[in-house]
Order: C-alpha cells, then sequence, then structure tokens
C-alpha cells in the first residue's frame, strides 16, 4: 500500500474510536497479510474508489461488536439486531470517511462506497488474495482490526 | 591430507576405539542440532525444528493459568506464545530485569510457531545419529519423557529434548509415536537429512555455515548466493582462529555477510556504480518505463535510480514501483532528507531545501516513484516491467519464495527487460535466465 | 466537559424546537443508518423538534419532501446514500421548492463537497461524528433563531 495512504487511516481509526468509544484506544503494530479476508466474526466493508481501488474492512468478533454498539447508543443492547449492525457500518463510515477526508488534504482522491455488514464464517469477499495492510487497534470493549487492501489504478 | 586424518582422529578417541566400521559409522555427521543453556546445563533441539533464533524483551505478558507461558510475541505478523522452559521444568530461574533482552529459540512443532526462553544459545553442532544415546533417569533434572536422548560431543553432553512431546497436541501422542522415524533404530535415517560425509573439514564447516545463517539473519542459502557464501568460507577464515570458525551468535553472522551487500547499499549510488548500472540497460525508445525496486528501504536506492533513468531515458515517463516490507524504513521516503555529505554535483541539481534546511528531492523526481509498504512475497500487483531492481531481497526469502519470487519477476518482465539482482546474487542457472555482463555487475534477462 | 446546557431539562429557555406558537419544527430526517436517523431523531427530540419522517435514500426523501411540504420545516440530509446520493436529493428538493431548508450531515468533510451543497441551496453542513451542541447549533441557525 502506499505509504502517504498509512497514516490518514492509523490517525482516522485512532481519533474515531477515542471520540465514540471514550477509553482508552491503544494502536498494535502495523503488519501486511497476504490475504485481505476477515477473521474475526464480523466485518464492516467499505468500499474505495478514484485514485484506487479496494476497500477497507473493520474486523472484530461479535462481542466487541455488541459491546461497541451499546456503547455508541448509550443502551445495553441484548442482540446483534439491526440497530446494532447500522451501529457498526455507521463506525466504519466515519472512520473511513475521516482517512479519506485526510487524503483529500494530502492531495489523493478517494471516494467511498455506502458501507456494508458481514457475519459469521461464511464470508465470501473476493480479490481474497490482495494483499492487506492491518492495524490492530485495542479498545476497551476489545480488538478491532482495521483491514485496508487497496491499490493505486495504475 | 593431513587435516581431515586429524580430524578422524579426534573423534574416534571419544568413543571406543575399535574396527574400522566403527570409525566409518562414527565420522558421518547426519544430525545437526542447536545447542543452548538451561540453568547451567547443555541442552540441544534438532535443527530441523528450530525455525530461528532471536533476541526479544518485548513480549506482551499475558496473565495466564500456565506460569510457563511468559506472554505472547509478535513475530512479523504472526502472534506466537512464549514459553519458559526453566519454568516449565522446574528449574530454578534467575529473576529476570524488565528490558533485558531474552535468548529466544524459535521452534515450529505440528504447524504451531513457539518462542522459548533459554539462558543463553551456544552453537550449531553435528553428530552422528548413532552417537544419540537413550535417555536414562540419572539425568533427570526434566522428566524423562521430554528427552529425546544424550549425546556426548568434544567433552561436552548435551541433553536433547523431544520437542514434539513437550509441544504436540497430547490427543495424537500415540499417533505421533507410531510414525516417529527416529524411534525405529532399523530405519535408514529420514529421506530428507542427506548423510554428510566428512571430506573436508572446511567443507562441513561452510555446510554448519549455510545452516546457521537462517536461523541467525535470516539469510538463505540457495543457487543464487551460493557461490558467493563459499567464497566467502575462504576471507572468513583468514580473519577467525581454528575452531572458530563456525557462526555461534548474531554477530558471527552478521560478520560473515559484512562482504555480501552491494555497492552503496542505504546510500545514493556513486557517480561510477551509476554509471556502471547505466551502462547496463538497453536503449530504449518508449515512450514509458515501468521499473520495479523491490527492497528499496529507505529510498536512497529509489532516487539513484530516478536520476539515473532521467539521464538514460529523458523523453520517457519513467515509472518507479518501490516497495519495502519493512515499514520504518519506507514509512520516510517520500519524504527523505539527503544528508549533506551525500549531496554531490549529480544529485544536487534535483534537489530542493525545505523549511528548516532540509534537502529532498524536487517533485518531478519525487512524482516518477510510488514508495509501497508491500511483502514481495505477497500476490505483486505491478504492471509489466521493463527494468527489477531487486539487490539483496532474494537471499532473505527462504527458497520456496525465492522461487516463488523469481517465477514472478519472470511473469512480470516485459521480453526485451532486464533484472538487477544484488551484487554477489545470480539467477541459478540453466533456469532460463540470459546473463549479461558489463565490467563487474551482471544483469538477467529472459530467454 | 458536561454542562448545564447538555441537560435540556435543566435548561431555563424554552427547548429550541418549539415556535412562538407552541408548535415543534417539522424535520425530515434522510439518512441510510438506522443509527444515525436514530441519533439525529434523539438529539432533535430532546430539544422539542418532532421527527415527521425518516426516509432511507435520496429517492424516497425527495418523494417524501413533496408529500409533506409544506409541513416541513427543515430536512436533515445525508450525503453517502444508495440510489439517490444527498448532493442529487438536495438538487431535486431545491428545485421544487426554492424555499426548502436543507442542512447536509456527512461524515467527509471535503470542502468541495461541503461548496458544493451549499451551492445547490443547503443552508449548513454538519460533520460526523454528531456533537449534540453543534448539531442543535447549526439547525437552530438555519431556522432563524
Amino acid at each position: 500500500m502506499r505509504v502517504e495512504y498509512i497514516n490518514p487511516f492509523v490517525e482516522a481509526a485512532y481519533n474515531i474510536l477515542t471520540e465514540v468509544l471514550g477509553g482508552e484506544i491503544r494502536r498494535g503494530e502495523l503488519y501486511l497479510k497476504s490475504t485481505s479476508i476477515p477473521v474475526m466474526g464480523v466485518a464492516a466493508l467499505v468500499g474505495l474508489a478514484g485514485d484506487v481501488e479496494g476497500r477497507v474492512i473493520f474486523d472484530m468478533n461479535l462481542s466487541t461488536a455488541m459491546k461497541i454498539a451499546s456503547r455508541m447508543n448509550q443502551e445495553e443492547l441484548a442482540t446483534f439486531d439491526e440497530l446494532a449492525k447500522a451501529t457498526i457500518t455507521e463506525l466504519a463510515n466515519l472512520i473511513t470517511a475521516q482517512a479519506v477526508t485526510k487524503l483529500h488534504d494530502l492531495g489523493f482522491r478517494f471516494d467511498l462506497t455506502p458501507p456494508a455488514l458481514f457475519t459469521g464464517d461464511n464470508m465470501e469477499i473476493s480479490d481474497h488474495e490482495v494483499e492487506a495492510l492491518i492495524v490492530p487497534m485495542e479498545t476497551s470493549q476489545g480488538r478491532v482490526e482495521v483491514n485496508v487492501a487497496i491499490r493505486d489504478r495504475l | 591430507m593431513a587435516s581431515n586424518e586429524t580430524q578422524i582422529t579426534e573423534v574416534k578417541e571419544n568413543y571406543a576405539p575399535d574396527t574400522e566400521l566403527k570409525a566409518e559409522r562414527v565420522a558421518v555427521i547426519d544430525y545437526k542440532m542447536v545447542t543452548f543453556a538451561l540453568a547451567g546445563k547443555d541442552y540441544a533441539i534438532d535443527i530441523m525444528q528450530v525455525k530461528e533464533i532471536a533476541k526479544a524483551g518485548r513480549f506482551t505478558y499475558v496473565p495466564n493459568t500456565s506460569p510457563f507461558v511468559l506472554g505472547v510475541y509478535n513475530l512479523r505478523g504472526d502472534i506466537i506464545p512464549i514459553i519458559d522452559l526453566r519454568i516449565f521444568f522446574n528449574i530454578p530461574v534467575k529473576s529476570r530485569e524488565n528490558d533485558a533482552l531474552e535468548s529466544m529459540i524459535i521452534i515450529t512443532v505440528e504447524e504451531q510457531t513457539f518462542g522459548i526462553v533459554v539462558d543463553s544459545i551456544d552453537k550449531v553442532v553435528g553428530i552422528s545419529r548413532s552417537s544419540i544415546q537413550p535417555p536414562h533417569p540419572i539425568f533427570g533434572d526434566i522428566n524423562i519423557k521430554y528427552i529425546h536422548g544424550v549425546v556426548e560431543n568434544q567433552g561436552r553432553l548435551y541433553i536433547l529434548l523431544d520437542v514434539r512431546r513437550i509441544f504436540g497436541s497430547r490427543i495424537s501422542e500415540e499417533t505421533k509415536k507410531s510414525i516417529d522415524p527416529e524411534d525405529l533404530p532399523e530405519e535408514k535415517s529420514a529421506p530428507k537429512e542427506k548423510a554428510l560425509q566428512l571430506k573436508s573439514s572446511a567443507e562441513l564447516d561452510i555446510s554448519f555455515i549455510k545452516d546457521t545463517l537462517p536461523a541467525l539473519s535470516k539469510f538463505y542459502v540457495s543457487p543464487v548466493n551460493e557461490k558467493w557464501v563459499s567464497e566467502r568460507y575462504n576471507s572468513w577464515r583468514d580473519t577467525r582462529s581454528a575452531g572458530e570458525m563456525q557462526l555461534s551468535s548474531e554477530d558471527d553472522a552478521k560478520k560473515y555477510l559484512e562482504t555480501f551487500f552491494s555497492p552503496d547499499t542505504g546510500n545514493l549510488w556513486s557517480d561510477a556504480y551509476s554509471s556502471a548500472i547505466g551502462t547496463l540497460l538497453p536503449q530504449n525508445q518508449a515512450k514509458q518505463i515501468n521499473v520495479w525496486n523491490i527492497g528499496c528501504g529507505k529510498g536512497f536506492e529509489s532516487y539513484s535510480l530516478a536520476v539515473l533513468l532521467k539521464e538514460k531515458y529523458p523523453n520517457a515517463r519513467i515509472r518507479i514501483y518501490a516497495n519495502d516490507s519493512d515499514l520504518l524504513s519506507i514509512s520516510n521516503a517520500p519524504m527523505l532528507a539527503i544528508p549533506d555529505s551525500q549531496i554531490t554535483s549529480r544529485y544536487k541539481p534535483y534537489l530542493v531545501q525545505g523549511v528548516g534546511g532540509a534537502w529532498t528531492f524536487n517533485q518531478q523526481i519525487r512524482d516518477m516513484i510510488l514508495f509501497e509498504y508491500h511483502d514481495c512475497t505477497h500476490q505483486n500487483a505491478v504492471p509489466n516491467m521493463d527494468i527489477i531492481i531487486a539487490r539483496d531481497v532474494l537471499s532473505f526469502l527462504t527458497p520456496e519464495k525465492q522461487n516463488a519470487l523469481i517465477a514472478d519477476f519472470s511473469e512480470k518482465l516485459k521480453g526485451n527487460g532486464i533484472i538487477i539482482l544484488g551484487q554477489n546474487e545470480a539467477m541459478p542457472q540453466k533456469s532460463g535466465w540470459v546473463r549479461t555482463v558489463q565490467g563487474d555487475i551482471a544483469g538477467f534477462g529472459k530467454e | 466537559m458536561i454542562s448545564k446546557q447538555d441537560f435540556p431539562s435543566i435548561n431555563e429557555r424554552a427547548p429550541e424546537g418549539l415556535k412562538g406558537d407552541g408548535s415543534a419544527f417539522k424535520v425530515l430526517v434522510v439518512d441510510d443508518s438506522m443509527f444515525v436517523a436514530k441519533q439525529i431523531g434523539q438529539i432533535l427530540t430532546s430539544e422539542g423538534y418532532e421527527v415527521v419522517a425518516t426516509a432511507a435514500d435520496g429517492l424516497d426523501g425527495v418523494e417524501k419532501y413533496k408529500e409533506l411540504c409544506p409541513n416541513v420545516d427543515l430536512v436533515t440530509m445525508d450525503i453517502t446514500m444508495p440510489k439517490m446520493d444527498g448532493i442529487t436529493a438536495l438538487e431535486q428538493i431545491m428545485a421544487f421548492d426554492k424555499n426548502a431548508k436543507v442542512v447536509m450531515i456527512s461524515a467527509l468533510g471535503k470542502e468541495e463537497l461541503v461548496k458544493k451543497a451549499l451551492l445547490l441551496g443547503a443552508k449548513n453542513y454538519i460533520v460526523k461524528p454528531l456533537d449534540r451542541k453543534k448539531v442543535l447549533e447549526r439547525i437552530a441557525s438555519v431556522l432563524g433563531r
């Protein structure tokens, strides 16, 4: 992934998570994976277009998703219902949008597509051999991995 | 040859001096082990199970019910558990300073990777399998079931650990036993391990060095660099005293590899080197020239290339795809500040001074280069290339990954394209590559 | 910091969502996220506004506006939505009713988009994550309070 794209995603993840979750947010060490398949159970996906093609996936387990959704709604949600899903989707949207805005300020034209939420083990994400940059974020609600798989339009 | 005979005599003295037959048997080195110390005693592990050796301080301590699991460690993306064998075996441990670096052996058992902390790591020792004696309760600091055997070598007694029994899943323990070739004394040694005849101590040393380089410095010996590794041994010999030829620490490995690296690594290329590379590159009238620069590190190489190519192909649009999998190195490449000492007349015209006095390359040069944090052993999504510059990259990949990357090169390189590897690297012979040489620099093209 | 202003019931002043005659300002919320629509709804309702309808995409938003007009005082419009995005919906609403009061709500703070929306007739622009105070301020200013 282009070096200049990295910081905007890292900063946006940190900023938004801090703002909407409160509590301590800690960033883990970044690394590259040979596949962009999410692995933790709940994946919110935001497509990217413009100067690049690809997507950002926010990967977390169900328990973390429930806790985050509850926190953001300021009420205990009992099941991973439509509202909880919409909440996680919105979180993905907020982080990606802030990253895109920062990238715009750096001169890169990115567009994002409306987010989608996937759950369970039947995640068939196409083009899974695309390399992904993983930015692990530790929150009080659990681990969220920001999984960025994009390539420059040649 | 005198040295050979001395070696055989030495070995003979440790065992009952006997018939020719016995001498022949002990002279065969067919088992190598990594030796280390644990509470003052010598232990060893089969080198085939050792993935690498590391010094680490920064584990993430994990509160755990098993006290011997110290925590976890991030080994380039893989989160692996770290075990303290001293605690596991109930051997008293001297208290650990929080920021002291621990010696760690990374092993793989049944596809699971672990790190084990030990007191200190010694060296790789080669022995003959037949000299491994079964464990005797008398060696019992630790439970006998974890000991594969004991072996004596050059006056020291090593307790050989059976890591599969220590770490393997309990459920398959029975099946493991039945398929373990080492338990069958009649069986010839497993086909994977070739018996190394004791030809000469030099050949043996080189063979040991080839085995330790990966563990100590992630340098993998293969047809790509074999020639250099062997030639290097000659100059290495001169700097070491007899018996000290082997690499027993990361420092040793570093010293051995000192002469490996290509010219101007980590610096802007000198006029001489640039012009040598320039002469090697073919004429090209194309409007667009694609260049793949793998392992660009901090970026000095890419900028040197950009200047060179701009001058060689003034009418073409040049696009350099620069990758490195070391985030720390490459993250600053787009804005690399050139130290005063490297601002020569060659590069000055392309540099601009920013706020604070730092010199960086001008926009035109920077626009030629796309720096990406990327692991070239993952899918490579680059277009077809006219030039590939991969200096000292292949040698730090496992042989399978080397071959996979070379296959990628073959696929991505245009018919009339050229690849430049490290100064001491070469494409394997008879593998479809043609070599061109200019002075002492070689380039490779497709047949 | 939480201040008295954040607790609507402790406030001495009248809720901003009420007109002089005591009736509530009517708001149409257009957003494809159930969560965001709920958030905006909660903020508005807590200050006396009435959410008369919610639309989950631009097309539905335009239709509902046409249906409810003139009983809509304000529209909150998300930008990124399926079927029809917020900018296009804004255009259509403005073409239908040049006095429409539309406030754009988006996670994207790009200058271009903001400018474009304002040029097309949007009265104001709020960037997410939503801050209760800011939302109420901007909406109040659009409604001339």
